[in-house]
């Protein structure tokens, strides 16, 4: 019994220390901060063949935004958010949707015994007011991929047409100066 | 002697229906080549063309849509008195108040103020005003109960504070259209014959729009280096919306508004009234006075109307002068002014329905 309890203690001791000489996990390398997303505007791209040097021009407006924008919190808010995040608009537009259906609820109740088209027509209403409200919070992607504008930008630029696109301004913490990243799939390619 | 009035009416129908049909196919022919064409222009040049249309249409269709709306007016409001005074107390209210956006523009981006608010309000009465009005319609008919439109009107504002500036979008590229419904009013009145050809020729629309849309998304961009043709693109909804082409958005854009300028300045004038009402009445020019009910009434206003279509006429001259000294700043100035005759359309397209 001595023994077995010995070499027990033995093996538990002998252990921990085996794992005591495990090395240390590496550290993981630190993960880039996300770029914050500040506005979506539009984005054109000129060759032209008699400047000497790449200009990077922005409007009043854009600037003024982007100004805004930044004072006021860089966000990562998408369309969607934006317009349901904005809390004083939201309210407002709850607040008439709710008269909406109060009124159509009373219209629809006086005119119960009159005819069947009201009732649609009530029904519609309601169905209308809930799903177009829904519709924007749930943030439908409609229209075609931003990337498909920017898929004839390559043959643009040899060709020395202009190209215009949709684009996100982001702040990212690494890296000097600007950069500009933009799609250049296939255009043939339908996969995706 | 019913009889024999049933047989001439008869009579004159059958004599009539050849008439009927050459005169129906002439209207088609008509509508569809000004439509084709109008999209061609449209998609192939659309800055020029807007330019042009512009300055030749835009002033005088504002003229013949006074003189329309003046025919319209009963020479006493009677049981509509409560319906023109909330009409005409509305355009001039939110007319005002439209001009003075600008100011409101300035004072939020000075003071901090959200502007896309300032424009939620301004759609909000907007919507609430013509709700009222098909409101107050639907009470003078009997048959018909529009009470309807006060939440229908109540979910459309609780749609315009989400996105107000898409909402703005949206009038612009629906008030066009409007033309096309006071055309088919006019029609069911005027020329019944006509009405199932002419909605058979709007089916071609929303073909010729889709159409569009789908040559012009592939093009490249308009060259908007310029102030003016930077306002235009504007003007189209290419800011709001940087996903699509700037090119397809002015195009459509300005092929409804041709439509527009041709319901008004061609297509109402020339569709004169019932062949049958005016067989013993000559008609009258478009620039006589007495062609206004309100003006040959024996109890009417002929003074006022005169002058109401001769200041129209003189603010046409001076838009035509503007434009040819100042094209950008005349632009601007037009369609801020021109939100009254949007307004006007409604409580006018209410009588007629």
């Amino acid at each position: 019994m001595k023994t077995t309890l010995t070499l027990v203690l033995l093996i538990i001791g002998t252990v921990t220390l085996a794992r005591a000489d495990i090395a240390r996990p590496e550290p993981k390398p630190t993960q880039p901060s996300p770029a914050k997303h500040v506005i979506s505007t539009g984005l054109e791209i000129v060759p032209d063949s008699k400047t000497y040097n790449a200009r990077l021009q922005i409007s009043e407006a854009a600037l003024k935004e982007l100004r805004d924008a930044t004072s006021g919190g860089a966000t990562t808010k998408s369309f969607g958010q934006r317009i349901t995040g904005s809390a004083s608009n939201t309210i407002v537009a709850g607040l008439f949707l709710f008269l909406s259906i109060s009124f159509g609820g009373v219209w629809l109740a006086r005119s119960s015994g009159k005819t069947r088209s009201h009732k649609a027509v009530a029904a519609i209403l309601v169905a209308c007011a809930t799903v177009s409200t829904a519709a924007i919070i749930a943030q439908g992607n409609a229209g075609p991929p931003p990337s498909y504008l920017w898929r004839n930008l390559t043959k643009n630029l040899s060709t020395g047409k202009t190209t215009r696109g949709p684009i996100d301004v982001e702040i990212v913490a690494e890296g000097d100066g600007i950069k500009l990243i933009v799609p250049t799939r296939d255009a043939s390619r339908t996969d995706d | 002697m019913e009889r024999t009035a049933d047989l001439e009416l008869v009579a004159w129908r059958a004599r009539r229906q050849p008439h009927v049909q050459t005169s129906s196919r002439l209207f088609v022919g008509t509508l569809l080549a000004c439509a084709l064409v109008s999209a061609l222009f449209a998609t192939s040049l659309p800055l020029q063309v807007s330019i042009v249309t512009v300055f030749l249409f835009a002033g005088p269709h504002n003229w013949f849509e006074l003189r329309y709306f003046m025919q319209r007016l009963p020479v006493r409001f009677g049981k509509s008195r409560n319906f023109f005074l909330t009409a005409f107390g509305g355009i001039f209210l939110l007319t005002v108040s439209f001009i003075s956006l600008p100011l409101w523009y300035n004072a939020a981006t000075s003071r901090g103020w959200n502007w896309p608010n300032i424009l939620a309000g301004w759609n909000s009465l907007l919507i609430l005003w013509v709700g009222v009005l098909v409101w107050m319609r639907g009470k003078q008919k009997l048959r018909r109960d529009w009470s309807w439109a006060i939440p229908f009107a109540f979910a459309l504002i609780s749609v315009n504070w989400l996105a107000p500036q898409f909402f703005s979008l949206a009038i612009v590229y629906l008030h066009p259209l409007v033309a096309l419904w006071f055309l088919d009013r006019h029609l069911r009145r005027t020329r019944p014959e006509w009405v199932r050809s002419y909605h058979h020729c709007l089916y071609l629309l929303p073909v010729l729009l889709g159409a569009m849309v789908w040559y012009l998304s592939q093009e490249t961009v308009l060259p908007d280096d310029n102030g003016l043709f930077w306002r235009i693109t504007q003007h189209a909804g290419a800011e709001l919306l940087p996903g699509l082409s700037p090119h397809m958005l002015v195009a459509v854009h300005l092929f409804l508004e041709i439509l527009h300028y041709g319901v008004w300045l061609f297509a109402l004038p020339l569709i004169a009234a019932n062949p049958l009402e005016t067989k013993h009445k000559p008609n009258r020019a478009i620039w006589d006075v007495k062609s206004v009910p309100l003006a040959r009434h024996p109890r009417g206003f002929p003074r006022l109307v005169t002058l109401a279509l001769l200041l129209g006429a003189i603010v046409v001259v001076i838009l035509w002068f503007g434009f040819s000294m100042d094209y950008s700043t005349t632009r601007d100035i037009y369609f801020t002014l021109a939100i009254a005759h949007v307004l006007a359309e409604a409580p006018f397209l209410l009588r007629m329905i």
